[in-house]
């Protein structure tokens, strides 16, 4: 029997048809900590929807936005393997480090992405389905497969992938999307670019080997510098609307506030420094914090939203 | 400027192909079909495990929505 099971697992000219990878292998190919950012953003633009959703509802359609959003990540895995495996950084992913064979992570990414589209269709609406359906085609094809390698602007376009989950969240409650989703979409939009590029400040070297032509690569370390700051400069204040626009409360305009000013601060720092390992340090130090800072946006919203924590904070717009 | 990214990038021929499908062929062109080792088999075990209990999870996943989609009315209607 396992003779049998070995040969229609091995092609006559003994390539492996079928790999030994474990199921945290392929966990692994869905990007799990980006998934968990889907997950935090798309429950961002859920509870500031105006309206309300079943919570199982809403709990099975979180489960399929950021399935799709795995599902997309593996896709990207798949098309990227052979960059991924010239860079320090993901020579270990599943399929360069050789434990699951790229047939495998395609059809998974295609399963994956064909059952969270038709299972958010089913348990919310179409608009939903079509947009996950959209931020799917957008990051594994737009910017996978077209605009990685093609552009140093490749992450600023293909940071709107990354920015649709709100939308996605406020669609699944209501069946529309408005000026909530849009700003929650524009803080995601706009942090991009700087989280990015403090990453790629440090790994030029790892993105030069790759043939990736990032920011840093193409325009130089003192451009990308300025080019962080400018945008840290805008986010910062859009990220403090929500409390203006009255669905974060006086929490998350303290906390907005406070955090946006350490972004500025921090990107200052990235702009000054640029020499030797304290730049490195500099570069590292933006990038860790954006990831709390998106983090903690999205948190307070929710906390304030699910707790009840929404302070009488005059709204100005809302 | 395509051909200085070009030259920033060597290929490796270890690594798999751009959207490849496949590993590339070993060197030989018909070596004997080696068997799985006992900890491949494990790991295989392992995870059809895994597949099982997911496939199992979606089972209860489904019937859970349904019930939520549509609603405690389901019984309430003429027979």
């Amino acid at each position: 029997m396992s003779a049998v099971f070995d040969q229609i697992n091995r092609a006559d000219d003994g390539v492996a048809l079928s790999s030994t990878g474990e199921a945290r292998d392929f966990f692994a190919l869905l990007k799990p900590r980006v998934m968990f950012l889907v997950i935090v953003t798309a429950l961002g633009g859920m509870v500031a929807a105006p309206g309300a959703v079943n919570p199982v509802i809403g709990l099975a359609a979180l489960l399929a936005i950021s399935v799709g959003a795995g599902a997309s990540g593996c896709l990207n895995m798949w098309w990227d393997a052979d960059i991924d495996a010239v860079m320090a950084r993901t020579a270990d992913r599943p399929i360069p480090a050789g434990r699951i064979l790229p047939s495998e992570a395609l059809a998974f990414g295609l399963t994956l992405s064909i059952g969270s589209v038709l299972v958010l269709g089913l348990v919310a609406n179409l608009l939903a389905a079509a947009m996950l359906a959209f931020t799917i085609f957008f990051y594994a094809v737009v910017y996978s497969m077209w605009l990685k390698r093609a552009t140093p602007q490749n992450i600023v376009i293909g940071g709107a992938a990354g920015a649709f989950p709100p939308m996605i969240g406020e669609a699944v409650v209501t069946g529309d999307f408005g000026l909530t989703s849009i700003v929650l979409f524009a803080i995601i939009f706009l942090w991009t670019p700087p989280h990015f590029w403090a990453l790629a400040l440090v790994k030029s070297g790892d993105y030069a080997r790759a043939g990736i032509p990032m920011l840093p690569n193409v325009a130089g370390p003192a451009a990308t510098r300025r080019q962080i700051v400018a945008y840290t400069l805008v986010l910062a204040p859009v990220a403090v609307l929500p409390a203006l626009m009255g669905f974060g409360g006086l929490i998350y305009l303290i906390v907005s506030i406070a955090t946006g000013l350490a972004m500025i601060g921090l990107s200052l720092r990235v702009l000054r420094v640029t020499e030797g390992d304290a730049a490195n340090k500099a570069a590292y130090a933006l990038f860790g914090f954006s990831i709390l800072y998106l983090f903690l946006l999205f948190a307070v919203l929710l906390a304030e939203q699910g707790l009840g924590l929404m302070w009488a904070l005059p709204k100005v717009l809302g | 400027m395509s051909q200085d990214r070009q030259e920033l990038k060597p290929r490796d021929h270890d690594a798999p192909e751009r959207g490849s499908l496949e590993k590339p062929a070993p060197a030989s062109s018909h070596p004997a079909p080696a068997a799985f080792s006992p900890e491949d088999m494990a790991r295989r075990n392992r995870r059809s495990i895994a597949l099982a209990l997911v496939l199992g999870g979606l089972v209860l996943f489904f019937f859970i929505v349904t019930l939520a989609k549509t609603g405690p009315a389901i019984l309430n209607r003429p027979l």
